[in-house]
């Protein structure tokens, strides 16, 4: 492709960044198809191949200000991005999350909402237990911790594991991610509830809710720092190797 | 291509999505089909900055009027095709109802003689 107009491209994908790399590359591909066509209606029209980059590039407009105006319609508010992680928590790594609210999405999809289903599936059918205060009360608690703060950090960072590392692309036979995804979500994520017991004691149930959110996110942030560094030492190795 | 007057600049970008939503009205088409479709139709007088198109289309695309899709094609890269959803339908009508009582108002006042005594 001409020069200039990779320069052109090149600009209006500039105000872009830190937007997801889809949106960026969609953008891209759109406006370079675009500019192509005008590229070759104006050569039909009996300009040389320069001028008609150059008509194309202005009748397509500013590339600053034509790229600030699609950051603003690609920036997504809070709510569709918490809403975009929450979708993604089904499918982690292929698309990363690009800010903190897509992030805190996933991390509510993958951790928070499976601890609280669990701890809702787990008591209800003994709430006649919890009103009388029996004996049993507290091994109907007790379960439903082990659950939520041991079987749903496993899970969740067993399917975050999956969809990282060298071999993401087959998520179904990634057995390394798998491994290191429940190693690096579930005792780091205990380790960590462990230490922020000492400082909060949660008695009401919003307390709770916000404990298992905080939970969920740490669970979340750990997991995806373990396997990211994973996946860079693997990539650091290749390249070397390479 | 005649050139609009610059006082039709903001007028057009003020309509940019209705223009649109009336060009996917009759069938699907990517960005650079709908940038010519109006050109053809107003023969050349409204002519948009090629670019501008995007934002707009993404705006409609969130507010879910348009959707769009990767089609691939016959010869070359696949290209993303816009189409107009019910809501747009829906939209568009709204608009086209607004936009034409809005005109005959204007008319009724820009067309009548202003010397012409009433009767």
């Amino acid at each position: 492709m001409h020069t200039r107009l990779e320069s052109y491209l090149e600009e209006l994908e500039r105000p872009l960044e830190g937007l997801s790399v889809d949106a960026r590359r969609e953008w891209r591909e759109e406006a370079q198809q675009h500019l192509l066509a005008l590229v070759e209606a104006h050569e039909e029209l009996g300009r040389t191949p320069e001028e008609a980059v150059e008509a194309a590039i202005s009748s397509f407009g500013n590339a600053e200000q034509l790229g600030q105006e699609m950051r603003r319609e690609l920036t997504p508010r809070a709510g569709e991005q918490f809403l975009t992680g929450l979708r993604g928590a089904l499918r982690p790594w292929r698309s990363r999350a690009g800010n903190p609210w897509e992030g805190l999405g996933r991390a509510f999809g993958l951790f928070t909402l499976p601890a609280f289903a669990a701890f809702v599936a787990v008591v209800v059918p003994f709430l006649h237990l919890l009103v009388n205060d029996g004996p049993e009360v507290m091994t109907v608690l007790t379960l439903s911790g082990q659950i939520g703060y041991w079987l749903v950090p496993l899970v969740g960072g067993a399917w975050l594991g999956r969809w990282s590392g060298p071999q993401r692309t087959e998520p179904r036979t990634n057995l390394p991610g798998l491994l290191l995804g429940l190693v690096g979500a579930c005792p780091f994520a205990n380790f960590l509830r462990l230490v922020a017991a000492n400082f909060i004691r949660p008695t009401t149930g919003w307390e709770y809710l916000l404990f298992w959110l905080a939970h969920g996110l740490g669970a979340y942030l750990l997991t995806r720092l373990v396997v990211r560094g994973w996946e860079r030492w693997v990539d650091r190795k290749t390249a070397r190797t390479a | 291509m005649p050139r609009r007057p610059d006082d039709q600049g903001e007028l057009l970008k003020g309509n940019t999505p209705t223009l649109i939503l009336a060009v996917l009205s009759h069938g699907p088409r990517h960005g650079y089909g709908i940038a010519r479709e109006i050109e053809l139709r107003s023969t050349g007088a409204l002519s948009l900055g090629e670019g501008s198109l995007y934002p707009a289309l993404r705006a409609l695309e969130r507010e879910g009027l348009v959707s769009s899709s990767w089609e691939p094609q016959e010869r070359g890269p696949a290209r993303k095709m816009y189409t107009l959803t019910e809501a747009g339908h829906a939209v568009l009508a709204e608009r086209t109802r607004t936009w034409k009582s809005f005109v005959e108002a204007m008319e009724s006042i820009l067309g009548r003689d202003p010397h012409a005594h009433p009767a």
